[in-house]
């Protein structure tokens, strides 16, 4: 059993790493302009300059880079909220998180901006953070009520709906600069990814990421429920806040540079736990971050080409693929009667 | 372990109070009472899952107030009631899952850590399960699955909360045997049991816990000789002669019962002497290959029953027929 285990953990942490590498050479490659590989890569090492250089550099290479870090936060994200609620069907989306933080986001864009005509990237993420941290309050008050997960869930859609109908407000009252700002975002896109924000998202990502490993003991403890958590040690009620606290963190910034995503945060933790075999979190967490990445960015390419020159909102695609995934997980728990 | 005065309760309200107790290391203490009386929570507040909301919890020296989660998982183990359903994991990596208390910062397991599971899993013999996904376990395994986790914890204290639920008869047995075992190797166990009869044999002493919230100490023997279980059940004459004879203090109504000590095969059954019976070879199944009861052949060619008294109970009989039927006329 147990090497059956490590076998598979090194055939799928194998068969993931090399479709990161080819989601993101294909990502470089493909577009309006074919680019060949070995020019892509002699770009990438400096040999090269011209105008396929800049196309590599200011557009292709931090949008798939982009896609790399958000898809892998998204899917730890929907991780660790599925960890807090015990329910697998948790995740940023559908608990009306990212609604939250769109919603956030489009305040800060509207007054602040509107006003002042600039947005950092720190203040984009810190209005998501905030519109996370806020919708995911109201879903633990809720969850506290109701036990039900279908309610949780059902709740979770309805904030959301709420978030998106103040959202559309906003929009109808602003100005035509900022609609234009706001719209594209709000439907969840990678384009216009530069440099710059790529590295904001690169430190917070990675930052959050390695706290979440440093957390995964008391996770795999909680795998049992709280009593027994407790019992072997895990400090219950700061372990709580801190799944929260990094999971708002990691779906503000999706949200914050991508605008909100649905269906990565709950489709692929399922898929690698069941790719897995297993629910210990030391290799979910970082199996999931390449899964998400993988799917992303796949995901993404297809939001790019599949009618191109238009653009499709990657949500669309990821709904395409993630939401026949979740009702697959539904239609098995019925049938298997358990919580899973 | 000391209790001083403990109150226990939940948001303030006090559902138990006055618990005054001093534990010995090796003793068990078991707490019966009636359903709702408090027992589940003086054990969660004794394992620390509910807060005191008055009197002192003391492991050696140290308030229990005082000590962090990470501090009291390394003296203490506990198995509740709670129903636990983990994603994907075997029984092996539950009970595995009692070590985290021993590993580093992310939790990995090291050969020693594997060498207590097996062991743990060879105490509550369920080794041959231990490849087995939790939740395909039936219910009585999977309690034996936590016991053996909260063993694995290698805990001074063992607090469990029913821990015999879901188990049939042979593995409670096996477990009461486990546990004088572990209390042999100085670990302390205090937990909650509802069949009064393994609670008067395996425990040191009964902390009786009543209805109105009371509670009181007592010897097995004392318990029995006092006539306390009437008062704590809240049973009347009826109920409580039913009691006795179930937990064998009838008076010694056994007449029926006798022992041929000059029999060629005596002694032909694994039961203590005084209450072995030469009615076992008056089974109407003793010859029944299939008789529905454990036994054995012994090499001088008698059945060996093993405690079977599946002829004796009146429940049994439309089945202790059938079984004489079907070997007269065959099973069509």
């Amino acid at each position: 059993m147990e090497k059956e285990r490590k076998i598979r953990r090194i055939l799928v942490f194998g068969v993931l790493i090399i479709l990161v590498i080819l989601g993101f050479v294909l990502s470089i490659t493909i577009g309006n302009v074919k680019i060949s590989a070995s020019e892509a890569l002699s770009i990438l090492t400096g040999q090269e300059t011209g105008k396929n250089a800049a196309i590599i550099l200011d557009l292709r290479l931090p949008r798939a880079l982009m896609t790399f870090i958000l898809g892998g936060a998204l899917a730890v994200s929907g991780f660790l909220l599925q960890t807090y609620f015990s329910n697998p069907i948790a995740g940023p989306y559908i608990l009306g998180i990212s609604s939250g933080a769109k919603m956030a986001v489009a305040l800060m864009l509207i007054f602040v901006v509107g006003s002042t005509g600039r947005a950092s990237s720190i203040m984009l993420v810190l209005a998501a953070f905030v519109g996370a941290v806020i919708s995911t309050f109201f879903i633990i008050m809720i969850s506290r009520v109701v036990r039900n997960m279908g309610i949780l869930l059902a709740a979770g859609i309805m904030i959301g709906y709420i978030c998106s109908a103040i959202t559309e407000f906003l929009i109808a009252f602003a100005d035509d600069s900022d609609i234009v700002n706001l719209h594209g975002w709000s439907q969840g896109s990678f384009s216009g990814t530069d440099m710059g924000t790529v590295k904001y998202a690169a430190v917070i990502v990675f930052m959050t990421f390695i706290l979440v490993m440093m957390l995964s003991k008391a996770l795999d403890a909680f795998r049992l429920g709280e009593t027994y958590a407790r019992s072997v040690g895990v400090n219950v009620k700061l372990c709580r806040v801190l799944v929260i606290l990094f999971s708002s963190i990691l779906s503000a910034c999706v949200t914050a540079f991508a605008g909100p995503i649905s269906f990565i945060g709950i489709a692929v933790p399922f898929l690698v736990r069941e790719l897995l075999k297993s629910s210990k979190p030391i290799v979910l967490v970082p199996a999931s971050f390449l899964a998400g990445s993988v799917f992303c960015m796949f995901s993404d390419l297809l939001a790019r080409q599949m009618f191109a020159p238009t653009e499709l909102n990657i949500s669309a695609v990821t709904s395409l693929f993630g939401a026949p995934i979740v009702i697959y997980m539904m239609v098995r728990r019925r049938g298997s009667h358990e919580a899973y | 372990m000391k209790l001083t005065d403990v109150q226990a309760g939940y948001n303030r309200k006090i559902v138990v109070g006055g618990v005054s107790l001093e534990i010995g290391q090796g003793e068990i203490i078991t707490l019966i009472g009636p359903n709702g009386g408090g027992k589940s929570t003086l054990i969660k507040t004794i394992s620390g899952a509910l807060s005191l909301i008055g009197g002192t919890v003391t492991i050696g020296e140290q308030d229990i107030t005082s000590l962090s989660a990470k501090e009291i998982s390394k003296t203490m183990s506990v198995v509740t009631t709670e129903r636990v359903k983990p994603q994907l994991m075997t029984c092996r990596d539950v009970v595995l899952s009692g070590r985290l208390p021993f590993t580093g910062g992310f939790g990995l397991f090291g050969a020693a850590d594997q060498e207590e599971t097996d062991k743990a899993l060879e105490l509550m013999n369920i080794r041959h399960l231990a490849d087995r996904p939790f939740s395909d376990m039936s219910d009585g395994q999977k309690q034996r699955t936590l016991i053996a986790r909260a063993i694995c914890q290698s805990p001074k204290y063992l607090v469990m909360d029913e821990p015999t639920s879901y188990m049939d008869i042979k593995h409670r047995l096996e477990l009461m045997k486990v546990l004088k075992k572990l209390t042999e190797s100085g670990i302390t166990i205090v937990m909650s049991l509802h069949e009064l009869e393994l609670a008067l044999e395996v425990s040191d002493r009964l902390l009786l816990v009543y209805d109105d919230g009371h509670v009181k100490v007592e010897t097995p023997t004392s318990v029995i000789a006092d006539g306390l279980l009437k008062g704590l059940f809240d049973l009347d004459d009826e109920m409580y002669r039913k009691v006795l004879s179930g937990l064998g203090h009838d008076g010694g109504r056994h007449s029926g019962y006798f022992v041929n000590r000059a029999c060629e095969f005596y002694p032909c059954h694994d039961v203590p002497d005084d209450k072995f019976s030469c009615m076992f070879c008056y089974c109407p199944l003793f010859d029944v290959e299939d008789c529905g009861g454990e036994y054995f052949m012994t090499d001088k060619g008698v059945k060996n029953c093993r405690n079977c008294t599946f002829v004796h109970y009146r429940d049994n009989y439309t089945n202790v027929i059938k079984k004489l039927k079907e070997k007269m006329y065959g099973t069509d």
